[in-house]
């Protein structure tokens, strides 16, 4: 883990003038990410609020080299890059060492590019995935994809007079990698810079496939103030929601137990988009349930896994 | 810095429209305002918090004695999330000390400007367009 | 030159220029019936007969995406479909050609579902003409071999930076065994030379950004430079061409005219279709019909100039497309060779019919009834018909 000051001291990779909304998490995970690596390193990017913010042509906050090629293809994308780099490397044309970081929002990546990450992470490309997931298509104007949680009121699962908001739990995309055996899986949140940057630190030294899921508040697709981006990216690991943890070679390791575990409402009640939840204390029932569960299930695999 | 993207007609567009990268440093989001950070150097801890917090690139950094050392803001570029007051250790401890004096005081470390006690301490002010003008002359 | 005579399948031949090719990445997904080119590929692989990177992905969608990173990273890169694979790709076909990445698919022709047929036909093929890619087409194994040894000469030079897909029909060109001239490895490589990239994602010192999102202000200057690099694609096709002549004795252009100096009827075809046509030809000549043969290797770009010039004596004209367009008018290549003959001027009475879907036969008397058929046009007999299915159960 690199300190703010130590980070700082690094060139940013990611210049201001970009277009994202004001608050907005991902440029933070970028720099999370970016500034964890001490190699050169090349970025692929999957469609979405990065992508159209980042390169408005011609200009690019972009500092590394960049590639945009379509929305469900940017695990793919980069396998192909990595392919080209190990071939000309063996060939002796490269003689660098360059790190290979895959990005997606979680329709990109839950969803339309599911099938593309599992093949490159299946082939085991040396190159990490970062999913930034801010629980929507935000990019397209906050549509519901398999990341939005339970309750949370979205543009094609809007809170209505009959059906309150999305009916299903969110998918568990970070235990479906964990199910891939590649040798780093890990969940964080941009919030937490010290667990976030010590991740991305450690995955830039393994070799071989690596998948990190980032939790990246939205402004306008969760409803709240642009200042409130880092608190509410902390507050969710203290209800177990989003828990923060790894998997390196198969051993689970959770990085941080809240001392207070949060009743669910308490993140709920920072967000328009669960504005008519809180009303609805069947479904939260129905959600805490669901948390708890996870939450211990997690906890036993820490266990079961770290048994000599 | 890299040259500023000049594209006259279709001849100058590069081979499949690549672009050298950083040119964004040319397109200034620093208009998108409507509040304003205000540093003060001398309630500053130097821990760079608002550094990594920034989603702008708009905290600027200096060359110090220990290191890297927070320097004032990138106005052509911040968008006024306030997202550095809020998460500045040195706002939130201040926003403690005030609250734990007054239970009723309803303030966070972003919102805390004006309020009795809080600018004398704070390191970053958020504050409205006319009062960054007018107080700090801040455009 | 020392040539080697051997007897070849289209697969092999595609992959035995590969080897010679000896690119820096292959990215493939199996499909009948190109499966076998790649199959041949991994052979030469794993024996450790080319450096190649085969990266064996889980789709064509991720098989394309693939060699577009790949090509954007300076390592030549190639591929090989058919069919629902190239339909898969079609999303990235578009995208691999507007960022001018200079890949080589070689790509069987078959019949896009449904129903589902295995066999061939040009409806994968065109379903992409306006994907921005060249595409050539081959009559069998030998020009299918030549094609793919000038495709990166094509693909890469610097006035063209377009991706091209070099075809042959699915079974009876791909897994039809003919006669083939293979050229040392050496004088192949000799005449491919080294990837010349158009950029390079890989070259971290100095770094880019590619696949920008360009909006109103740009995409249209955009296109008129990728438009520009396509009309450019027919004189470095030709200029390779009369280079692999050089080389390798057998010069290749746009099209391949057949018998048409003095032909009055003359029928338009491309893949393995133009050599049986080729037989039909030669035969109503013995009979007194002087039949010629105009064979488009290159679909895009359309060579239209050149077809207009060699129609502009013939009394009667037959379009052959092996695919529909269900615009009820004709077929597409009969639709780019009625706009050619527009803006030439010419108003020849054209003939334009479908056959061979799905891998249907068609036989050289079929296609003498074609020229039959055109010479009762010619002689006020009967009017030209569009879009008329031959060979149909009826």
């Amino acid at each position: 883990m690199s300190s703010p000051k130590q980070a700082a001291a690094v060139e940013t990779k990611l210049t201001g003038g970009h277009r994202a909304c004001a608050g907005c998490a991902f440029p933070i995970a970028i720099k999370e990410v970016l500034s964890s690596c001490k190699y050169p390193v090349v970025v692929v990017n999957a469609t979405g609020c990065m992508e159209v913010t980042t390169t408005i042509f011609p200009f690019t906050a972009w500092k590394v080299p960049f590639l945009h090629n379509a929305f469900e293809n940017s695990a793919a994308t980069c396998s192909g890059i990595e392919g080209a780099y190990q071939s000309l490397k063996k060939q002796g044309k490269i003689d660098k060492n360059i790190k290979f970081v895959a990005f997606g929002g979680d329709g990109g990546t839950y969803d339309i590019g599911l099938q593309s990450l599992s093949g490159a992470m299946e082939r085991g490309h040396d190159m990490m995935y970062v999913c930034y997931n801010n629980e929507a298509y935000m990019n397209t104007g906050v549509q519901r994809s398999s990341a939005t949680p339970r309750g949370s009121s979205t543009t094609t699962a809007p809170a209505g007079k009959v059906i309150n908001g999305k009916q299903q739990n969110p998918k568990d995309l970070t235990e479906i990698m964990v199910a891939h055996n590649i040798p780093y899986v890990a969940q964080t949140t941009v919030g937490m810079w010290p667990d976030a940057t010590k991740k991305f630190e450690k995955a830039f030294e393994i070799t071989g496939a690596k998948f990190v899921n980032i939790y990246s508040p939205c402004i306008p697709g969760w409803g709240i103030e642009t200042s409130q981006t880092i608190k509410l990216s902390k507050l969710v690991v203290d209800t177990c929601m989003w828990p923060i943890y790894e998997v390196e070679n198969g051993k689970y390791k959770i990085n941080y137990k809240p001392a207070t575990k949060l009743p669910v409402t308490e993140f709920y009640k920072t967000q328009a988009r669960f504005k008519a939840l809180l009303k609805d204390e069947a479904q939260i029932k129905l959600i805490q349930d669901w948390v708890d569960a996870k939450w211990a299930r997690l906890q036993l695999m820490e266990e079961a896994t770290n048994k000599a | 810095m890299v040259k500023k993207p000049e594209l006259k007609t279709w001849k100058d567009i590069a081979v499949g429209g690549f672009v050298e990268s950083g040119t964004a440093e040319y397109f200034h989001t620093g208009g998108w305002r409507s509040k304003v950070p205000v540093w003060q150097k001398q309630n500053c801890i130097q821990c760079l918090t608002c550094w990594a917090f920034c989603p702008d690139n708009s905290i600027k950094v200096v060359d110090g004695a220990k290191g890297k050392e927070r320097a004032g803001f990138d106005y052509d570029f911040c968008k006024g999330c306030g997202i550095c007051a809020e998460e500045c250790p040195q706002n939130n401890k201040i926003t403690k000390e005030l609250k734990t004096k007054d239970a009723s005081l309803k303030i966070t470390p972003s919102t805390g400007s004006g309020k009795p006690g809080f600018d004398e301490k704070a390191a970053i002010l958020f504050v409205g367009l006319k009062e960054a003008k007018d107080k700090y002359n801040i455009k | 030159m020392e040539k080697t005579i051997a007897a070849r399948t289209g697969n092999e031949a595609m992959a035995e220029a590969m080897r010679q090719i000896n690119p820096d990445v292959c990215a493939a997904y199996p499909i009948t019936p190109a499966t076998e080119i790649m199959q041949i590929f991994a052979g030469f692989v794993n024996d450790g007969k080319v450096k190649t990177n085969l990266i064996t992905v889980e789709s064509e969608h991720s098989a394309m995406s693939a060699c577009v990173g790949s090509a954007a990273s300076g390592a030549r890169t190639m591929t090989a479909t058919s069919s629902q694979g190239l339909a898969y790709m079609h999303e990235i076909l578009f995208i691999a050609a507007g960022i001018r990445l200079p890949i080589v698919l070689a790509e069987v022709n078959r019949n896009i579902s449904a129903p589902i047929n295995i066999h061939c036909d040009h409806s994968d093929t065109m379903a992409e003409r306006d994907s921005g890619w060249i595409q050539l087409f081959s009559e069998n194994p030998q020009e299918a071999y030549d094609a793919m040894i000038m495709a990166p000469r094509i693909a890469e030079h610097k006035d063209v930076s377009l991706p091209i897909m070099v075809t042959t029909d699915g079974f009876i060109i791909s897994h039809g065994m003919e006669r083939i001239e293979l050229y040392p490895d050496a004088e192949v490589q000799k005449f491919v030379g080294e990837y010349k990239a158009p950029y390079n994602v890989l070259d971290v010192d100095h770094p880019i950004t590619v696949g920008s999102i360009v909006l109103q202000d740009y995409t249209f200057e955009f296109k008129k430079a990728q438009h520009e690099a396509m009309k450019n694609a027919k004189r470095v096709i030709l200029e390779v061409g009369r280079e692999f002549a050089k080389t390798f004795g057998k010069e290749y252009g746009l099209i391949e005219a057949y018998k048409c100096d003095d032909a009055d009827y003359i029928t338009i075809s491309l893949g393995s279709t133009a050599g049986t046509t080729k037989t039909a030809v030669e035969e109503l000549r013995a009979e007194g019909i002087k039949a010629g043969l105009i064979k488009i290797r290159s679909f895009r770009p359309f060579p239209a100039e050149e077809i207009a010039a060699i129609l502009s004596k013939a009394k009667a004209v037959a379009v052959l497309d092996r695919s529909e367009s269900m615009s009820n008018q004709a077929g597409p290549v009969a639709t780019e060779v009625k706009n050619g003959l527009y803006d030439a001027g010419m108003k020849v009475p054209l003939a334009s019919y479908i056959y061979g879907l799905g891998g249907r036969e068609i036989f050289i008397e079929d296609i003498k009834d074609v020229y039959k058929e055109l010479k009762n046009i010619a002689d006020g007999k009967s009017k030209p018909e569009q879009a008329k299915y031959i060979g149909l159960k009826v």
